[in-house]
């Protein structure tokens, strides 16, 4: 059985990387105004932080429409004998509900199994990574689910944001008393609860504070952890790279156990949910 | 009892009404639903009086019909977000019926106010029901009958404010935005207000008994319910454009047509002379070509209400907090406006005034606890001459109080992010002493006194730094002193170096101070806040 896997640029990953394992990606868009683009696709990180910082007009995402999905399916219906379709939370955006809809309109043409991983950005791509090499190991359709819930169980994000104003103005966060001490220093540190919500917890009095603090929360996840099973340690930065950079000499520091790494640039989507300065380490 | 109102009667009420709504004027604000888009309508309907007080003030013609000339001109030119201009509108046609008129009686001032109704309702396109539209229309009905039943001008403005009231209070029940937040709406808040205030100028009685709007929740629910996720904050329009167009037979009705498809909440009101303009749009440069195709331009302001919002919320939640009943409150002393904003973000309920040079009473501390909106109450001192006025005045209240010793600003904000007021009063204690424990306190100020550091001799007037009551550094500029103070006080372990910027500090000094501490101390986090504190430059604080 050929499956076929479609997910969205919130995995943050460039399309060589797509390219090489075989992956579809659907963009989310982004507009500037009446300007829009297409998430990792005609619009590269750097480029977007300079203008996010420059610009009086706050960027809008939204959704991929439905008949993006649709196309998507259908190319891969030639070769696959079923999709799995996986997608950021959606306690972030309505993408899933974008998919659904694509995967009820071609069920007479492919099967579509979409699924909300929970989480956004590089862990999400490492859950990805899991289901390309059970899919390369030749593993079934219901094993390849299993690993995904598998995986949704484990994944754990911590992120500090530079500040909570982009996550409260799209409506993205919860409780008010996160808000307290906005005129201090005073990072937020967040984590993903109840199927992806951002949910602060902790704070930490600057930047460099908070940058230990998420490698000590990572490291406290990892030593949860049964020694022999496989990490995936991520890191991603919203046009931060210095305290990325301090991140990852804190975690070689520390000695962090883990089988893989991987780093890079959190892109527009994601950069307009958290903004500019986010910092993020996942544990998967 | 009079029966009707006369040119000075007329600049007495104008003169009330700046008064009563300044004293208002909180309150309204506090009644707004929204992350207001507009900014406050309390202090958008203040300053449009005000400019309506400046007309009335400076006209020559100290008649009726030429102060209701002023109220029209001042307000038109004044008019400020969608109340003010919806209450110039009225003001508008009220005074132009009054104009055409004879005697101010209460025949004609019924007729004016369904005249201002009438104006207002036509000004917005898409008139909303259960907002100062709906209390105008119906006091001008109640106005309608009044003056058939009673020609006494007292009689009748009462009758008048009464209708005002319940229509106020019918507002929740007409638009669910406002049931949903358990508030009435704030601009017809604002129109009772001036009906009160017209009817105590007019009965000499300005006593009136004030009634308070009660709100149905607590603010702090309802302030919380706009940022919670169930409520996106999701803004059509970005920016909120307001100008005068000023030309020659500008047809209002076309201008309006023209720009409508460019945004929302238009207002395009004037004359064909000068014509205000208010529209929320994405595309402001569209408007104005539109409007300097047709006149000049002037007062353009621009507002990207996206920051506004930002901000506003920020502002709500902090009022929220401290307005709130909680078990476990915070009161502090504090000196510097800087701080007190800090601490109040950090969720103080009560600043008592004082510091080093003002050691406040222990009444004054007995006091705040006592009025704070908490059970349990947690003091922070912030000075160590006031410790022990604050554990003598836990003695003397029947509130449970837990002092945490902190003697400096920096200590205080570290006790308050450990602050939690879902936990119990002693846990509070607790974390907030240990918080506190974790900082040492610099302070930068000028010796009062000659002295010496480090054999050096020190002169009064001389910059100086101290730490945990030792003189450690002296005789530069505050820069200089407080690298010196700041080295005896930190190390490689440092994380956080606090600087609280006071009256006496030299801006220019900062960047160099930032960049030496930054290289002397690569782990640390360096955050500077304006403190506003008097007699010291700098406090600092090092964790």
């Amino acid at each position: 059985m050929r499956i076929g896997i479609v997910t969205d640029s919130t995995t943050d990953r460039t399309a060589a990387e797509y390219a090489e394992r075989d992956i579809v990606m659907v963009p989310l868009v982004v507009r500037f105004g009446d300007e829009v683009h297409f998430d990792w696709v005609d619009v590269e990180p750097q480029e977007f932080y300079r203008r996010m910082r420059a610009s009086a007009v706050l960027p809008q995402t939204s959704q991929p429409p439905v008949q993006d999905f649709i196309d998507a399916y259908r190319a891969l219906a030639k070769d696959c004998d079923h999709i799995i379709s996986i997608h950021l939370t959606s306690r972030l955006s309505g993408t899933v509900h974008s998919a659904e809809a694509a995967a009820n309109m071609v069920k007479d043409e492919i099967g579509v199994t979409v699924i909300d991983s929970e989480v956004i950005s590089i862990l999400l791509w490492a859950v990805i990574e899991r289901m390309d090499e059970a899919r390369r190991a030749g593993q079934t359709l219901e094993q390849i689910l299993n690993i995904i819930e598998e995986c949704k169980k484990r994944a754990k994000l911590f992120f500090m944001v530079d500040t909570m104003k982009y996550l409260q103005m799209g409506g993205r966060v919860g409780k008010a008393q996160a808000f307290l001490g906005q005129m201090l220093n005073i990072k937020p540190i967040l984590t993903l609860t109840d199927g992806g919500t951002p949910t602060p917890q902790a704070k930490a009095k600057g930047t460099k504070a908070a940058v230990r603090e998420l490698v000590a929360l990572a490291r406290a996840e990892i030593d949860s952890r049964p020694a022999d099973q496989e990490i995936t340690l991520i890191a991603a930065h919203a046009d931060n790279p210095e305290m990325l950079a301090y991140l990852e000499k804190l975690v070689a520091e520390a000695g962090l156990r883990y089988t893989k790494l991987i780093t890079g640039w959190v892109g527009a989507v994601v950069g307009s949910y958290v903004g500019p300065g986010t910092i993020a380490i996942g544990v998967l | 009892m009079g029966s009707t109102i006369s040119a000075s009667e007329l600049q007495a009420i104008v003169t009330g009404w700046l008064r009563d709504l300044e004293k208002h004027r909180d309150e309204i604000n506090a009644l707004n639903v929204f992350p207001v888009p507009d900014g406050d309508t309390g202090t958008n309907m203040y300053l449009t009086l005000q400019s309506v007080a400046n007309q009335v003030g400076s006209t020559a013609e100290k008649t009726v019909a030429g102060y209701s000339q002023a109220i029209k001109d001042g307000s038109l030119k004044g008019a400020r977000g969608n109340s003010g201009v919806i209450l110039s509108q009225i003001l508008r046609g009220m005074s132009d019926v009054i104009i055409e008129g004879g005697d101010l009686d209460s025949k004609l001032l019924a007729k004016a106010i369904t005249g201002g109704a009438d104006v207002a309702y036509e000004a917005v396109m898409k008139p909303v029901e259960g907002t100062m539209l709906t209390v105008i229309k119906d006091m001008g009905r109640a106005a309608r009958r009044a003056s058939r039943k009673s020609e006494d001008i007292t009689e009748f403005l009462r009758a008048v404010v009464d209708e005002g009231m319940e229509s106020l209070a019918r507002t929740p029940e007409l638009l669910d935005t406002l049931k949903e937040a358990g508030v009435v709406d704030a601009g017809g808040k604002g129109l009772v207000v001036l009906a009160e205030s017209a009817l105590a100028t007019i009965s000499g009685d300005t006593e009136w008994v004030e009634r308070p709007v009660e709100f149905a929740v607590s603010p702090a629910d309802f302030m919380a319910g706009v940022v919670s996720d169930e409520r996106e904050i999701d803004l059509e329009y970005t920016y909120c454009t307001e100008f005068f167009l000023k030309g020659q037979n500008i047809d209002t009705i076309e201008f309006r047509e023209e720009i409508a498809p460019l945004g929302g909440s238009l207002m395009v009101v004037g004359d064909g002379l000068i014509v205000k303009t208010h529209i929320h749009t994405n595309d402001p440069g569209a408007v104005l070509a539109a409007a300097t195709a047709r006149g000049e331009l002037s007062g353009l302001k621009i507002d990207n209400m996206r920051e506004q919002t930002a901000e506003t919320a920020d502002k709500m939640i902090t009022a929220a907090a401290a307005l709130e009943h909680k078990a476990v409150g915070v009161v502090a002393i504090a000196v510097g406006n800087g701080i007190k904003d800090i601490l109040r973000s950090l969720g103080v309920a009560t600043i008592v005034d004082g510091g080093q040079t003002m050691n406040p009473s222990t009444e004054d501390i007995v006091k705040a606890v006592e009025a704070a909106p908490a059970d349990s109450v947690i003091v922070l001192p912030n000075n160590k001459n006031i410790i022990l006025t604050a554990k003598q005045a836990a003695t003397l209240t029947d509130k449970r109080v837990y002092v945490v010793p902190t003697r400096s600003a920096p200590e205080a904000f570290s006790a308050l992010i450990a602050y939690d007021d879902s936990k119990s009063l002693n846990e509070n204690g607790q974390a907030m002493d240990a918080a506190a424990a974790l900082v040492t306190t610099g302070e930068i100020t000028t010796a009062s006194r000659d002295s010496k550091v480090n054999k050096k001799k020190v002169t009064k007037g001389d910059i100086i730094g101290i730490a945990s009551g030792s003189l450690i550094a002296g005789g530069g500029t505050v820069a200089e002193t407080a690298i010196k103070l700041i080295k005896a006080m930190a190390n490689q372990d440092t994380e956080v170096i606090t600087l609280i910027k006071g009256a006496g500090l030299d801006e220019a000094e900062l960047p160099k101070l930032l960049e030496k501490l930054e290289k002397k101390f690569p782990l640390a986090d360096t955050n500077v806040y304006e403190g506003g504190q008097p007699l010291y430059p700098l406090i600092i604080g090092i964790e």
